[in-house]
């Protein structure tokens, strides 16, 4: 890491940033730690400025584009996921990006798509609306005249209105129990019946008792003609407002021109926001201002060349400068390890990141990390497969940098699974004709083999404590956090290899001799560095424990074992239960059966796989010795969405 | 009559105990599974309600207590390949015995891993590139049950 310091002319601020941004390799810090507290860059005509109204607004504007986008995603027809996936993406230099942008004129876009929506919006309640009407209307169709009519009579009261379903047929019969009265019921619902009633002019105050007992409720109508012909006419409406919003949608369906237009857009106006919050960070003045970041040091110079490519020569000027002693823990990391080891990074990183000088352990578990995901998923076949299918991916589709380094990791794990396939000789769970083990009968041997892989695994991760421990000048601890423990399982390995294969009387005692030796070795140093001698020996006392624990990483290794040899069962179980089938029903569903059930232990047994070993790097490797308090390295950079972006 | 085990399981004594064993090892650690999956299904289902593009990382999360029942299902196997007719009672006490651990600490660790994958669906929910770091934390429960698979493993090889 370098720092870089540029001073330039106020007019050049626009293409310095979008150079910068281009490259995707500085990581902009904020000059205002450059002024001790107290100082007032205003005294010497600096100042900063404050972007958060402009940065507000972008962020607005980015939210609507992506409201309007996620819109007609819902109706412009996806394409197949093979289709999207090979698609390419065009490339636009942010010169190019800005002028197409410009010739969109996305403002407009939005508002179509916001009017469409609004449309929409406004025809769906438009048809609730009369959906609600058409249930009022079809309960009352069956009325033959319109209910305001019924004040012509001169010696009888007409009145329709409803009543509560279930006290309707006791209101009936208390009508009808009068001289000169009458009910119809002119529906009947769930919840109310619609009545007609018709009572002379003498009854008529019994009647109206009767109506208040009983909660009748006149109704009120106020359409202009009689309910079965305005349900006709509602029926017909709510048609063309069905063909309505189906044209609307059907106009949506062709909106994916708009919608590349927007996340055009949409990249635009992100890789504005991201360079107008840089400017919070720089300093500026009447008529220079200086922007500060971190970058890789193999970067700046063509970094360099880049920015004076393209910006005017005479109005800036650069300055460079190493890391300083206190700077450190702000410094971010970035990892740097050779091409085929790069896609295990992110690995390191989902744990955390290592200090900014401090030790990566990536290139370090690389090898294991295949050797215990091949083990744990051991098959020829699967491992083909794998290989193949992310062979494919990477040669044909257009993958984001994450799914590209993630679709590379599992290609290299592929060989680790087609390497420990062929030793223990499956394919597709059936047996190879060459094996150099076999997971049936030779359980321990491999159970062996996973422990002593576990045991070389640990040893390195407490080889990297000494190393880190006495870099740092920490004699102690590297004895105590490291070399002890590493050799109290050297020892533990001679004992366990002089029992099972040499049976010799010296190695044996060596072994002990180790292992005692060194628990001995850690009461004499514990009690030596600490102040206090007898909380020295406490705490060696305890220390005792921490045998357990490593016993414990030891067996942890096991389920190397375990998961090969439930793999490979459930591959043959599989296998085994499809040969019973009868020969023609085997050649046919039996083909069927044989992918769906390979593809679901494919699926459980790379999960397996893939979460196991990387528990055993975290735990049993990384808890050795790892410290991860760093920062990952943040760049100014574009937003690489849909299209990519080149340097000019 | 006198009670004579014999008169209970007939001649094949030790065959029928031995496949006692293979139930038990393939049942109660199924059992656990398909309780810890439905568990985890059912947050995973709640969580696809609301972003369902979150599908296949959700997918990963529940299938994790997944594991127990197929351990169980392999010792099962194993055993049901090691059963001869003829064989001794002890021999099929033995078999029974070595389906205890995986059926056992199967039944027991899948649930406890679900709970575990559960709490990971909030890292997805919140912060989807971090779940790995749910997905880990799934994983250390089932070092138990893999150990009960160990130990089961090895009661029956050794």
């Amino acid at each position: 890491m370098k720092k870089l310091t540029l001073l330039a002319e106020d007019k050049e601020k626009e293409r310095v940033l979008v150079a910068m941004q281009a490259m995707h390799n500085v990581e902009v810090i904020s000059l205002k730690e450059a002024f001790s507290e107290g100082e007032d860059p205003g005294l010497i005509g600096l100042q900063f400025e404050e972007q958060k109204e402009n940065v507000g607004q972008l962020t607005q504007k980015l939210q609507d584009i992506r409201y309007a986008i996620a819109y007609l995603d819902q109706y412009i027809p996806s394409v197949g996921m093979f289709k999207r996936l090979k698609k390419k993406r065009p490339t636009y230099s942010l010169d190019e990006l800005e002028r197409r942008v410009k010739e969109i004129d996305y403002q407009k876009l939005l508002h179509q798509v916001d009017y469409m929506e609004e449309t929409l919006v406004r025809l769906n309640e438009k048809l609730k609306e009369l959906q609600k009407e058409e249930a009022f209307f079809r309960q009352w169709q069956n009325l033959t005249f319109m209910p305001t009519d019924t004040k012509i009579f001169k010696y009888f009261n007409v009145l329709v209105g409803t009543i509560e379903a279930e006290k309707a047929q006791a209101f009936e019969m208390a009508i009808n129990e009068l001289d000169l009265a009458y009910a119809e019921d002119i529906y009947q619902s769930r919840d109310t019946w619609g009545y007609l009633l018709v009572t002379s002019k003498d009854e008529f105050e019994t009647c109206r008792e009767i109506q208040e007992n009983y909660g009748f409720q006149p109704l009120i109508y106020q359409a202009k003609s009689l309910p079965k012909d305005e349900l006709n006419a509602n029926l017909t409406t709510q048609k063309q407002i069905i063909q309505k919003i189906t044209e609307e949608k059907e106009n949506l369906k062709k909106y994916h021109i708009t919608r590349e237009h927007l996340q055009l857009a949409e990249e635009y106006i992100y890789n504005m926001r991201e360079r107008e919050k840089a400017k919070e960070l720089m300093i500026h003045s009447e008529f220079v201002f200086v922007i500060s970041g971190w970058i890789e040091a193999d970067k700046l110079a063509s970094h360099i060349e880049h920015i004076q490519a393209v910006c005017d020569n005479q109005a800036i000027a650069f300055f460079e400068t190493d890391v300083q002693e206190e700077e450190i823990d702000d410094v971010p990391t970035v990892f740097d390890n050779p091409e085929f080891i790069k896609p295990f990074e992110s690995l390191t990183a989902q744990f955390g990141m290592p200090k900014y000088n401090g030790f990566d352990p990536t290139p370090w578990y690389y090898p294991f990390h295949i050797a215990f995901f091949g083990m744990m998923s051991a098959d020829l076949g699967y491992g083909l497969l794998l290989w193949l299918a992310t062979g494919y991916a990477l040669k044909e589709f257009e993958l984001t940098k994450g799914m590209r380094l993630s679709f590379k990791m599992f290609n290299q794990l592929s060989y680790g699974t087609m390497f420990f396939g062929l030793i223990f000789g499956s394919f597709f769970g059936f047996d190879l004709p060459f094996r150099l083990l076999n997971l049936t009968d030779n359980v321990i041997l491999i159970m062996g083999i996973s422990v002593a892989l576990g045991i070389i695994h640990m040893i390195l991760g407490y080889g990297i404590r000494i190393y880190l421990a006495i870099k740092a000048k920490d004699y102690v601890s590297a004895y105590l956090d490291g070399a002890q423990w590493a050799l109290i399982l050297l020892g533990i390995s001679i004992t366990a290899l002089n029992m099972f294969f040499f049976n010799l009387s010296w190695l044996s005692t060596a072994g002990l001799i180790l292992i005692l030796g060194n628990i001995l070795g850690m009461f004499i140093v514990k009690i030596l560095s600490n102040e206090n001698k007898l909380a020295g020996l406490g705490q060696a006392a305890f220390g005792i424990m921490d045998v357990a624990g490593m016993i414990g990483d030891l067996v942890s290794y096991t389920r190397l074992t375990a998961l090969a040899v439930s793999g490979a069962n459930i591959g043959m179980a599989f296998n085994l239960i499809l040969s019973l089938l009868p020969p023609f029903a085997r050649f046919t569903i039996g083909l069927i059966l044989f992918l769906l059930l390979h593809a679901l232990n494919i699926f459980i047994t790379y999960l397996g796989a893939y979460v196991h070993s990387m528990r055993l790097e975290y735990v049993e490797f990384f808890g050795k010795f790892f410290e991860s308090d760093g920062k990952s390295f943040t760049p100014l950079k574009t937003l690489e969405k849909y299209i990519w972006t080149k340097k000019s | 009559m006198s009670f004579n085990i014999e008169y209970l399981f007939g001649p094949e004594t030790g065959m029928i105990l031995a496949g006692l064993g293979v139930a038990i090892a393939i049942f109660i650690a199924g059992t656990g599974s398909a309780r810890g999956v439905g568990m985890a299904g059912e947050a995973a289902a709640a969580l696809t309600r609301e972003k369902p593009e979150l599908f296949g990382q959700a997918l990963v999360l529940q299938l994790l207590p997944a594991t127990q029942g197929l351990y169980g299902f392999v010792i099962g196997l194993i055993i049901l390949l090691n059963i001869e007719s003829g064989m001794d009672a002890s021999q099929g006490w033995y078999l029974l015995a070595a389906s205890l651990p995986v059926a056992i600490t199967g039944f027991t660790s899948a649930p406890a891993q679900a709970k575990a994958s559960i709490a990971g669906m909030q890292i997805l929910a919140q912060r989807p590139e971090n779940v790995t770091q749910g997905i880990v934390y799934s994983a250390m429960v089932e070092t138990y049950g893999i150990l009960g698979f160990v130990a089961s493993l090895l009661m029956i090889v050794l």
